[in-house]
Order: structure tokens, then C-alpha cells, then sequence
């Protein structure tokens, strides 16, 4: 949990100013520390017992997430111009979606002894109710609603 | 382990040497002078990757003298940044709002209650006029402002003249320029801004606005917008604004913004740290 914390921490510092420092390490770890709080409470759903090696397992998860955060805060202090890719890098974000999912679901059956079926089935909830939080926040982030009512002429 | 120990101390010592190169912030400049702001910023947490006081020093660092926080429709970063006691006096924050409507997007400047997005435009601005704030027209190109009566342009202190979006994309900049034009012909103390719609991956302050103020203050800023004494600049060296106020500008212009980080040794730092982050991920 705490290594999630400090890979968000570390990434959005270095979005955000193209530098790091001790202070812009524990400010950003600290104010994302609420995402792998999410997590943890969204693994409930998924492990349904109390297992420190198997919640081990699941935030063990989040690799793919992690590595691309990281992947991103390198472009942005290698390109020369990384506003210009900012959609691409965006885009990219498909294949932690996918890569995710699947570990989840070999999570499941490896460590919480499940059948393919139940596997889906419990990796299914869980995305469902975590992409239910990411669009919560995106509303309030972004003001979802006027946005939609643009889209739609109103 | 011994890798992963060894990727930990990597990613310590480079976080610990970008401290030490760290330049620290400015003072802040006293009397009738030309300050550098940016009015169109936004915090975590909110859609930006920085909190207030991340962004205040940030805004030290890049020679920003104010900045206006503007979340859409929400102001949790500033009210948490306040009840932390973390804010500096220097560079100026002011309290704002980004007003996104599904007509236009708005950058409410100076005002600490939210104004409601339902409103039109005319009746916003007044809402905003009520706290003492200035509304500025945000990135106002044809897709994003559809709600636009006469009367909500007379009534507008700024727009939008310079923005990172017109990068690259010469006809959204005819846009932009067009729109104050226009503004301008029944508004004329209309102020041109730059801004740098900061979320993060390009620098705060990337397109910003010079402000010759009478007074070193947030009063003193936003006199200054109301009464169009501003010049946007950015990107590059594109300066936008009334020729007397360029030309007192000019010789307080700092270098023109790059559009990305530059590399420099804190560059090569971070670099070294997230490489090694990244390695006690693999290893985890």
C-alpha cells in the first residue's frame, strides 16, 4: 500500500514540475494516500476474508497501474514537449486496464482458490464498483454533468 | 533484496540531491510595479496533480507572482490548503472557481462562495461582481462557448487570449483572438489574459499575464484586470495587448516559457529516481 502511495506521490510531483524533493515526495504521497485506501477497500469485495498474505497478493495487482504512472512521469521529463502527447499517453492507459483485469482474475483462481466462472464473476464486481469511484471523482473533478449536458445540446 | 535495497537508496539520494538543487522562492516585489499571474490553475484535489502549496512554490520557482486556483465548480483544494494553515502570503493565491457550464467555461477570480452552473452567462457574472471577484472568459473558442449574450460580454472583465491549447494550432489562436476583438468593441476595458490552464505534464505559467498594478496585493490584481491593464503573453514570446501596456511590460519580461520541463540537473534526478522506483516495483 504504502509503495502504491509513493508511486502516485512521486509520479504527480513530477507531472506537475518536472523536478523531485523530499517535500514534493511527502505532499503527493500523502494527498494520493486515498487511493490505495479505495483499494484496500475495494479488495474487501474481492478477497472477502481477512488474509494478509492474500491482500498482499491483490495489491501485488497494481503493478501494471504502477509501472505505467511511473512510464508516464519519465516521458514527461524526457520529451521536450510532453503537452503535445498528453492524449497518446492518455490512450495508453488501455493497457493497464487490460493487464489489470487479468491479474485480478489470476489472482482469484491462484491464491483464492476460485473457479474461472466465480473468478469473472468476483473480478466483474470489483471493476465495477472501482470504475463506480473513478467516475464519482471525475464528476467531482471535472463537473461531469455540465459537461455531459454539452454533449448532448441541452 | 539486495537490488531492491540498492533501487531504494538510488531513489533517496536522488530525491535528497533534486531537494538540495532546489532553488529557493523569491521574495515578492513592493509598490507600483508589473507582477506575473496565472489565472487559470488547477489543484489537487480536484482534475490537477499538485496541491495548493505545491503549486505556490511552483509558482515562486517559474517567477509567477499570483495565481488564481480554478477547480470546476468546486473549491476543496484551497479550503483544504487554508485549514492546513499551508499557504504562504507570497505569490498571491486568490480563491476561484473555473464555472463550467454546458455553455461556456469561466474563470471566476476572487470569490470563495461557488457560483452556481445553471446560471447564464449575464447572471454569473453579476454572482461574480457580488463577491468582488472578475470573471474572465475561459479558452473561449466556438465549440466551448455557445451562451453568449451582448450583455454577458459587456459585462466581462477578461478573456482568454493566450492559452497552451493555440500550440501548433494556429486557427484555435485566430479563435481566441477574434473573440476578444469582438469583445473588445462593446467592452473596451476588456483584459487579455494568458493562462496556463495548469493540470501538470506542462509547466504552471506556460502562457501567463503581466498585471501593472498600483499595489502589490489581491485588490491591487484584480484593479488591474477590471480596468484592462494587463498583457497576455505567451506561448513563446507572443505578446497580446494594448501598445502603451506592451511596452511597459517589455522590459520586465522574463525569458519565454519553454513548453516543457527543460533538462536540467533536477531533470536528470527525477529521472534517476522514478527509473529506480520503478525497479522496487518490478522487485516487489
Amino acid at each position: 500500500m504504502a509503495l502504491i502511495a509513493l508511486v502516485i506521490g512521486a509520479s504527480t510531483a513530477v507531472v506537475g514540475t518536472g523536478r523531485l524533493t523530499w517535500s514534493l515526495v511527502v505532499s503527493g504521497t500523502l494527498l494520493w494516500s486515498v487511493v490505495p485506501l479505495l483499494q484496500l477497500l475495494s479488495g474487501v469485495l474481492l478477497i472477502r476474508r481477512a488474509d494478509r498474505q492474500a491482500l498482499d497478493g491483490y495489491f501485488s495487482t497494481h503493478r501494471s497501474w504502477s509501472m505505467w504512472l511511473l512510464a508516464g512521469a519519465a516521458a514527461v521529463l524526457v520529451l521536450p514537449d510532453p503537452g503535445g502527447a498528453l492524449m497518446f499517453l492518455a490512450a495508453t492507459a488501455v493497457v493497464p486496464i487490460i493487464l489489470t483485469a487479468r491479474a485480478l482474475a489470476a489472482f482469484c483462481r491462484d491464491s483464492l482458490g476460485l473457479s474461472r466462472a466465480s473468478a469473472r464473476r468476483r473480478v466483474g464486481l470489483h471493476q465495477v464498483v472501482t470504475y463506480a469511484v473513478v467516475l464519482a471523482y471525475a464528476d467531482f473533478a471535472v463537473a461531469l454533468m455540465p459537461r455531459i449536458l454539452a454533449l448532448v445540446g441541452k | 533484496m539486495t537490488v531492491r535495497f540498492i533501487a531504494g537508496i538510488v531513489f533517496a539520494l536522488a530525491v535528497m540531491a533534486g531537494t538540495l538543487t532546489d532553488r529557493p522562492s523569491k521574495a515578492g516585489p513592493v509598490g507600483t510595479t508589473v507582477l506575473a499571474g496565472d489565472f487559470h490553475v488547477h489543484a489537487a484535489p480536484g482534475d490537477g496533480v499538485l496541491p495548493v502549496w505545491e503549486i505556490q512554490s511552483e509558482a515562486a520557482r517559474r517567477g509567477l507572482d499570483v495565481v488564481a486556483i480554478t477547480n470546476h465548480n468546486q473549491n476543496a483544494a484551497t479550503r483544504m490548503a487554508r485549514a492546513l494553515g499551508f499557504v504562504d502570503p507570497y505569490p498571491i493565491v486568490i480563491p476561484s472557481q473555473e464555472l463550467t457550464t454546458s455553455g461556456f467555461h469561466m474563470a471566476a477570480i476572487g470569490v470563495s462562495e461557488m457560483i452556481d452552473w445553471r446560471l447564464p452567462a449575464s447572471a454569473a457574472i453579476a454572482a461574480i461582481h457580488a463577491q468582488g471577484g472578475v470573471a474572465i472568459a475561459a479558452h473561449p473558442i466556438q465549440k466551448s462557448w455557445v451562451d453568449v449574450s451582448a450583455a454577458a460580454l459587456r459585462m466581462l472583465d477578461g478573456s482568454e487570449v493566450s492559452h497552451p491549447m493555440i500550440r501548433g494550432h494556429a486557427p484555435l489562436g485566430a479563435e481566441l483572438l477574434a473573440f476578444f476583438q469582438h469583445t473588445r468593441t462593446v467592452n473596451p476595458d476588456l483584459a487579455p489574459i494568458g493562462s496556463s490552464d495548469f493540470h501538470g505534464a506542462t509547466p504552471l505559467g506556460l502562457c501567463r499575464t503581466y498585471l501593472i498594478v498600483d499595489e502589490v496585493s489581491r485588490a491591487g490584481v484584480l484593479d488591474a484586470i477590471r480596468r484592462g491593464r494587463t498583457v497576455a503573453s505567451g506561448p513563446g514570446d507572443r505578446l497580446v495587448g494594448d501598445d502603451a501596456h506592451v511596452e511597459a511590460v517589455r522590459a520586465h519580461l522574463r525569458r519565454p516559457q519553454a513548453p516543457g520541463f527543460g533538462y536540467t540537473v533536477s531533470t536528470w534526478l527525477a529521472l534517476g529516481a522514478i527509473l529506480a522506483l520503478g525497479v522496487i516495483v518490478v522487485l516487489d
